[in-house]
């Protein structure tokens, strides 16, 4: 209700501004819903499977005038998952933060197609907490990363609104995450064994990849709704722990397209 | 750049690689038992400490295994195969039942808290964080804890040992605790230190391999700043149904000058246990790091009391505890 409230309130704003430089913001609230699976070896050698639910912000700024963007998003996942024979449950919870700043590779920037590529920084943090178990009752999840995210664009309309059907795929490359040791309890840890925590990552110990494909469809003067599939694969083998974890999502967002412009001198 | 395509393919394939190196059972009477198996031969840290050759286990229960097996059956089978650990971390787990190898029930029991509460506490004592404590006739004070797994609130016990200050000595009961928290162990030696002392070391598997193990890490309590301490003559009395947690607080009470270890020897129980799961969903516990004592020794099978004593059957039925007699005596000639 804030975003749209937001969207309408800066909608009359924009009505009367002649602009030079455009600067277009979009800020999306997500819901996603659908399936998810995870294995970490340190909880259980067995894949448990459940329900996967994201909440996230993404808030997206591209300038007119320039060939850059900027994407930040931050998210809340909870999946509530059972093992193959229904009698154990197992919690995982995790938040991210993203930023990544792109280029595009269009002749002509923002046109009706554009692809972009450029860095991206991510934080992912949480825990899984495996209801049956004794010292290993949780796993926790630390990982900073820098890596690459690309997106392609492609706007059009659909029954006289504007419609921009997106692509979009992070793909972090080296970073750090932390891991206890095989059967390293965390009480070791509490009790100061703090070696060998922190890992260096790349593609030969941890894998993580999102694909995001979505479709956002403007409602109003300003106002966008997003339907979209999200799909993300994690994986790292380290200490011989081995962790495996996917989700595909049906996405639902509501958010606003927020212009700004400033007059060149 | 075919070098570093080159480079990107390598990097691509050794992550399918690592993704596709998983172990899988099936959901049968052979691919559980193999599974079980296969996380013991993984996870289990005292195969070289108890010589036990795990390979010949295996066969030998493997064997056994005949064609339209039971879930009863098979259950029986693998838990016969895991009391060849000699543990008592390591149980095997379904609906119905837990398999298990605990030493202290073909032990004296060394233990009648119905005897202690009628004949020494007259049913007039305190209790508090699952810690029942009394002013015993003799000036001695006495405090039972039964579980480690009860949480110690730090105002608890200063509630408690301020209330006990007025005693010539302590006896810290821990009879038949079959352990719990080792945050609990911390917290109640907190109140018996003076400074901070290595109380252990621990040692957890890094590999798959038997003999795949940590350095033992050293590790430390510090005294409990700030709170009641207690720091006159303590007797701590064990049984073998001490285990786990317990034997691990009375290795480290062991150590300290103005304490008296008295009963029977603990139950053991120094390996920290870990849980895992077979495809059918049994859960199975097992010990997957070694808690040495300060001086480096594996306490698996016990910690020895300094004065040994089983009580007898007579003073039971004449409403003695031989064990906490013992206890006063010892207390009473330290005044």
């Amino acid at each position: 209700m804030l975003t749209i409230w937001l969207c309408v309130s800066h909608a009359s704003a924009q009505a009367t501004i002649s602009a030079d430089s455009t600067k277009v913001t979009t800020s999306m609230f997500t819901l996603d819903a659908g399936y998810g699976s995870q294995r970490d070896t340190y909880v259980s050698p067995i894949a448990y499977n459940g329900p996967h639910f994201r909440v996230a912000y993404a808030n997206m700024c591209r300038n007119h005038a320039s060939r850059w963007c900027r994407i930040m998003e931050g998210g809340v996942d909870y999946e509530l998952t059972h093992n193959p024979a229904g009698n154990h449950t197992m919690h995982a919870l995790l938040a991210d933060f993203k930023w990544a700043g792109m280029r595009s590779w269009s002749n002509v920037p923002w046109q009706k197609f554009a692809v972009m590529v450029g860095p991206m920084a991510q934080f992912r943090g949480g825990v899984l907490y495996n209801t049956n178990n004794s010292n290993n009752v949780v796993s926790a999840r630390i990982n900073v990363a820098a890596g690459v995210n690309a997106m392609a664009s492609y706007s059009t309309t659909l029954w006289k609104r504007a419609i921009t059907l997106n692509y979009e795929m992070s793909l972090p490359v080296l970073g750090a995450f932390f891991s206890p040791e095989y059967d390293e309890a965390y009480y070791e840890i509490y009790v100061g064994n703090r070696k060998n925590l922190a890992h260096f990552g790349w593609w030969g110990n941890r894998f993580d990849i999102t694909n995001y494909l979505y479709a956002d469809y403007a409602i109003g003067a300003n106002t966008v709704l997003r339907i979209g599939y999200r799909n993300r694969v994690e994986s790292s083998n380290v200490c011989h722990i081995t962790t495996r974890a996917f989700s595909h999502s049906l996405v639902i967002g509501i958010g606003c397209n927020l212009m700004s412009t400033k007059k060149r001198k | 750049m075919k070098k570093w395509f080159h480079i990107f393919i390598l990097s691509v394939m050794a992550c399918l690689g690592s993704a596709c190196s998983e172990q899988t059972f099936s959901n049968d009477a052979e691919g559980n038992f193999d599974a079980l198996w296969t996380i013991l031969d993984e996870h289990y840290t005292f195969f070289e400490y108890k010589n036990v050759d795990w390979d010949a286990v295996g066969k030998q229960y493997r064997a056994k295994i005949t064609k339209g097996i039971n879930s009863d059956e098979l259950f029986n089978l693998c838990s016969d195969m895991l009391k060849e650990l000699k543990d008592g971390h390591t149980n095997l787990i379904n609906a119905s039942d837990v398999s298990r190898y605990w030493i202290w029930e073909k032990y004296p029991i060394n233990y009648d808290e119905r005897l202690i509460d009628e004949h020494y506490l007259n049913f007039e004592y305190k209790r508090t964080s699952g810690i029942k404590y009394q002013i015993l006739s003799s000036n001695i004070g006495y405090m039972y804890y039964g579980d480690f797994s009860n949480g110690i609130g730090e105002g608890n016990l200063d509630a408690i040992l301020a209330y006990l200050a007025s005693s010539d000595g302590l006896i810290i009961d821990v009879r038949s605790n079959g352990g719990g928290f080792l945050t609990n162990v911390e917290k109640l030696v907190g109140r018996f230190i003076n400074e901070k002392m290595t109380v252990g070391s621990i040692s957890h598997k890094t590999g798959p391999a038997h003999d795949a193990f940590s350095k033992p890490y050293n590790y430390e309590f510090s005294p409990a700043k700030s709170r009641q301490h207690y720091n006159k003559p303590i007797v701590v009395l064990c049984n073998r149904g001490s285990f786990s947690a317990t034997n691990n607080f009375v290795s480290i009470m062991k150590q300290l000058p103005n304490v008296t270890i008295i009963g029977d020897t603990t139950g053991g129980g120094c390996g920290l246990p870990f849980t895992s799961e077979l495809p059918n969903g049994w859960s199975v516990r097992f010990s997957a790091a070694v808690i040495r004592d300060a001086e480096g020794n594996i306490t698996e099978f016990g910690v020895a009391p300094d004065i040994k004593v089983d009580m007898t059957e007579a003073d039971r039925l004449s409403g003695h505890d031989t064990i906490l007699d013992t206890a006063i005596s010892h207390l009473l000639h330290k005044k």
